[in-house]
């Protein structure tokens, strides 16, 4: 695939595909093969969720250490050596000692720690994704991102005694701060560039960096008011105000640029669900390019959706398909989710590997896992995860299938991502006591 | 308490001579609310000598709250007039204790401050390109040679409405300095980006004059704020800040009248979406997918319009002397075009308004065969005896059962061709036996209304039988009876009496609530029900008007 001429069939094709791209610039047609031998850097990480977990007798490869890919995995092919499935990965922090697996699986997907079981008073630990965004403080202009293609309605209870937060986040910047996360295309372009619109001229948009930093002061004076004649609990409340406030200043007191990003047009409101995940992949695709933030989480759904899939000829939703018990066409429903839900995440990888970034290309300076809250999403288990990982290359290499002992903690992974994102940590969550044996190709 | 200079010097000097407190209480009118602080002003001097005791009672620490985004797009419309339209867009606060506004107690992510930056500026221009918003707004020209009279009259109003409460000198002369009267807009653009990122509209912030653990009665305009966000869901109004600005709101006559003026108003909208669309469910009907060739009647208008029916059901319970029982056996429903043929109407009765129609040929009564409801309660494919149940127990009994055990996660595989035989199959499980046993004869009784809530007789082939017995061995025949054995457990009318304090409170409650919310469950018992009594027991209770000092930082 690294050839020019597969190149340039894949741009062709997204191109042609306009509707849904939101106009990425390509800089750079000849560029070096993905595994160019200079440093890679900076480096990135994209954390991928699907929910209700996988119906592993087509997901997971043969037992063999060569990848060879399963029926609900065929739409990796053209990204199969670039990436390698996990076996035998389990979260054991995401077993609730009572029913709420979604909950807490979902919860633990990315933090490996045990969620308490409360509506108000919200307890897990840092995910992966924002420990790596604290490390790169400052780097970008936004520190993280998180985007989903599921919002979630604001009523009703979601498990069972576990706060709707735990199904609607997998991003924790403190262990008692989920991160919402943007589901609308536009809302999220904008995000993305920070309120910049990248067709005003270069003297406009330093014109409104020079009113936002006016107000910012006024607003940072408000909250130096209120400081002084808090209580503790609100205290806290303020900070985390004003860490927001600081970031808004950080945009407009270093402004990087738009970069790449000025060619970059807004993407309108989506049609369907597939259009929907369309544009989010192109838009972390161009979060990435232009260096806007170097840590991305994404929910393709949320905890325990149950989302239909008419398009695809399956019947029922997601979550009622997924507790199958034993009907034949219900997992038959559950085996095309899971290869669309591939294919989904191929694209991204495609897209990722399509797109110039230093001497390789954007997915080779990216570490992308894709995971789930559960393993068997019909009996909850929290073991046999469904695991990928992808990018990287330099570091573990490509078309391999990693079989480990049931029971062996994903937590461990998460530290051996950790430390080839050059971060100096051995131990993750409640049971990742150091790196996954056998994952890097120098260790 | 401690006395508090300039917050409540009336209540501090409770019994001294009235006129010394009308004064005090005079002092406190400030400019900013000109007219209506005025009006209000003539009876201060009764108001302020009628204030609660100087010791207030002990209540819960309560944590400030920020505005969700419904409250905040709400607020946007009510304090400038123009819509804010990004909010839409914001990811959903999701509920806690099934309320949105209990989550927006939790610290706010630096993601959201960024989108209400966004938010600021795209309101701030659309409030300056409207017409009427903008006419609304600038209330004077400044004259070139002396400005700064006619920004102030600009600028004060403004904050004080977006703030809910007069702006000291020092903000005032903050914001000021950001317009240059040579470009009024372009200043009051700035203005009004920075007075919409201001956390003091963001958040709704109560001050503590005592000492930490201390409780204290709350100050007018965070009394204000609480009844509105209350009510509205949205900001006060200048009536209610001209009250607080006198020092007229702690008055309990006052804040009954207050309740009774609010929900006549058209903004007590924000209180039917606010708390009876959470408690009810219908605001989730957003959410609802349904397979289209299963229901093909099913679409964005019909869902639109199973909203609005709802609302309406509701909405008749706004006025005083209302039996809340009626919400569950009213034999009436609003319905319009787009409901009409899941009633199976004749084309003439379907008509693009709303119109009520008797339900008694129809089998249904009330809430619980809204079609909204059973829609909510369904999966896309299939009614869900289950979910119906739980609503049943738990959003209008406030008795969840416990939790399923692991194993139920595996469902057996079953041949049974309707919910009662599946669900007799899933009581033979021991384990499943106990909840089942209280769950399912109340969702069975739902089954004749498949997952629109259109009705059925039968399902794959076999006739539904919708009656059942509960555990306490009364028997229904079907749901209408069921409605009625619902309507008359003396756990309905406590169960609500805990949903409007929850969501007045906008956090748990604990056991220091017990009395309190005992007490207004008698009150709205003894006064037959009526919703617009729980609502004035609830804003003149302890925990309403009382706050207690935050530990220090």
């Amino acid at each position: 695939m690294k050839s020019t001429t597969r190149h340039a069939l894949s741009r062709r094709a997204l191109l042609a595909g306009g509707a849904v791209a939101v106009g990425l610039p390509f800089l750079d047609v000849m560029r070096p093969s993905a595994r160019a031998a200079g440093p890679v850097r900076p480096r990135r990480l994209l954390c991928y969720f699907v929910p209700n977990g996988v119906r592993g007798d087509a997901w997971f490869p043969a037992p063999d250490s060569e990848l060879q890919l399963s029926p609900s995995l065929a739409a990796l092919a053209p990204v199969k050596d670039r990436l390698i499935v996990f076996s035998g990965l389990a979260n054991a922090p995401g077993m609730p000692e009572l029913p709420g697996s979604h909950a807490s699986g979902t919860a633990a997907f990315l933090t490996a720690r045990k969620a308490r079981r409360s509506e108000v008073d919200l307890h897990v630990g840092v995910s992966l994704d924002q420990r790596f965004a604290a490390a790169n403080a400052g780097a970008t202009p936004l520190a993280s991102l998180q985007l989903g293609c599921e919002g979630g309605g604001s009523f009703g209870a979601c498990d069972i005694g576990f706060a709707c937060a735990y199904h609607r986040s997998i991003s924790w910047s403190s262990p008692t701060t989920p991160l919402p996360k943007l589901t609308s295309p536009r809302l999220a372009f904008d995000v993305i560039l920070a309120g910049d619109d990248p067709g005003a001229s270069a003297a406009a948009r330093a014109g409104r960096r020079a009113a936002r930093r006016s107000v910012l002061d006024v607003v940072l004076a408000d909250v130096h008011d209120l400081e002084s004649d808090l209580g503790a609990a609100d205290r806290v409340r303020l900070d985390a105000y004003l860490d927001g406030l600081r970031a808004l200043e950080r945009q407009v007191d270093a402004p990087t640029g738009l970069g790449a990003c000025t060619a970059a047009s807004p993407p309108g409101e989506p049609a369907d669900f597939p259009v929907h995940v369309d544009m989010m992949t192109e838009l972390m695709v161009l979060a990435l390019t232009c260096d806007r933030t170097r840590a991305i989480s994404f929910m393709l759904g949320n905890a325990a959706s149950n989302r239909a899939f008419p398009f695809l000829g399956v019947e029922g939703g997601h979550h009622d398909l997924s507790h199958h018990a034993g009907d034949a066409a219900k997992i038959a429903g559950l085996r095309r989710v899971d290869a669309w839900q591939a294919a989904q995440f191929a694209r991204l990888l495609r897209r990722l590997a399509d797109t110039p970034d230093g001497d390789g290309d954007l997915l080779r300076s990216t570490v992308v896992l894709l995971g789930s809250d559960v393993g068997d999403g019909n009996s909850h288990t929290h073991h046999d995860l469904p695991v990928l990982l992808a990018g990287g290359d330099d570091l573990w290499g490509g078309g391999r299938h990693l079989v480990y002992e049931t029971g062996t903690p994903l937590a461990r992974l998460y530290v051996s991502i950790l430390q080839a994102l050059g971060l100096p940590d051995t131990r993750f969550g409640e049971d990742g006591d150091g790196p996954l044996p056998g994952l890097r190709l120098d260790a | 308490m401690r006395p508090a200079p300039g917050l409540r010097p009336a209540s501090a000097r409770l019994g001294a001579l009235a006129t010394i407190a009308g004064a005090a209480c005079l002092r406190r009118a400030r400019a900013g609310f000109g007219a209506l602080a005025m009006i209000a002003g003539a009876a201060d001097l009764f108001a302020c000598a009628q204030e609660p005791g100087p010791v207030a009672s002990p209540v819960p620490e309560a944590m400030v709250h920020r505005l969700t985004a419904f409250e905040y797009a709400n607020t946007v419309r009510d304090v400038l007039g123009v819509e804010a339209a990004l909010t839409r867009e914001f990811p959903a606060d999701p509920p806690a204790l099934g309320f949105d506004a209990v989550a927006a107690s939790q610290p706010p992510s630096s993601l959201l401050v960024q989108l209400f930056q966004h938010s600021a500026e795209s309101i701030a221009d659309a409030t300056l390109r409207s017409g009427p918003a903008r006419a609304a707004l600038v209330v004077c020209e400044p004259d070139p040679a002396e400005p700064a009279p006619c920004l102030r009259a600009i600028v004060e109003p403004l904050l004080g409405r977006a703030w809910r409460r007069p702006p000291t000198d020092a903000e005032l002369d903050r914001y000021l300095a950001l317009v240059d009267p040579a470009e009024l807009d372009a200043g009051l653009r700035l203005v009004l980006e920075a007075a919409l990122l201001s956390p003091h509209f963001t958040f709704r912030w109560e001050r503590d004059p005592g000492g930490p653990g201390e409780s204290h009665w709350l100050d007018d305009y965070a009394l204000a704020a609480r009844l509105s966000y209350f009510l509205w869901s949205s900001a006060p109004d200048d009536e209610l800040l001209a009250l607080a600005a006198v020092g007229a709101l702690q008055h309990a006559p006052t804040l009954a009248e207050q309740v009774e003026r609010m929900l006549a108003d058209p903004r007590s909208a924000g209180f039917v979406d606010g708390f009876a669309g959470q408690w009810l469910y219908f605001r989730g009907l957003d959410d609802i997918f349904r397979d289209a060739h299963r229901y093909p009647r099913y679409d964005d208008a019909v869902r639109e319009s199973m909203r609005e029916a709802m609302r309406r059901r509701f909405r008749e319970f706004l006025v005083p002397g209302r039996d809340l029982r009626d919400l569950l056996l009213d034999t009436h429903a609003h319905v319009d075009a787009e409901l009409a043929a899941l009633y199976y109407l004749p084309e003439e009765l379907a008509i693009d308004t709303f119109t009520r129609i008797d339900l008694g040929p129809h089998k249904r009564r009330g809430l619980l065969t809204e079609p909204g409801l059973m829609t909510v309660l369904a999966y896309p494919f299939a009614s869900s005896p289950t979910r119906r149940g739980r609503f049943v127990l738990e959003q209008l009994l406030c008795s969840p059962l416990p939790p399923p055990p692991p194993e139920a996660a595996a469902q057996a595989e079953s041949e049974a061709s309707t919910a009662r035989e599946r669900l007799e199959q899933h009581r033979a499980d021991p384990a499943c036996a106990g909840c089942h046993a209280i769950l399912d004869p109340i969702g069975l009784a739902f089954e004749h209304f498949d997952a629109v809530g259109a009705w059925r007789g039968s399902e794959h082939g076999e006739l539904i039988d919708a009656a059942g017995e509960l555990p306490t061995g009364e028997r229904f025949a079907d749901v209408r009876e069921l409605a009625a054995i619902v309507a008359d457990d003396p756990r309905f009318p406590r169960c609500v009496a805990t949903k409007v304090l929850t969501y007045a409170l906008g956090r748990p409650l604990v056991a220091e609530d017990e009395p309190v919310l005992e007490d207004i469950y008698k009150k709205f018992v003894a006064s037959g029900r009526d919703l617009v009594a729980l609502l004035v027991a609830v804003v003149q209770s302890d925990p309403f008007r009382i706050r207690r000092a935050q530990e220090p930082a």
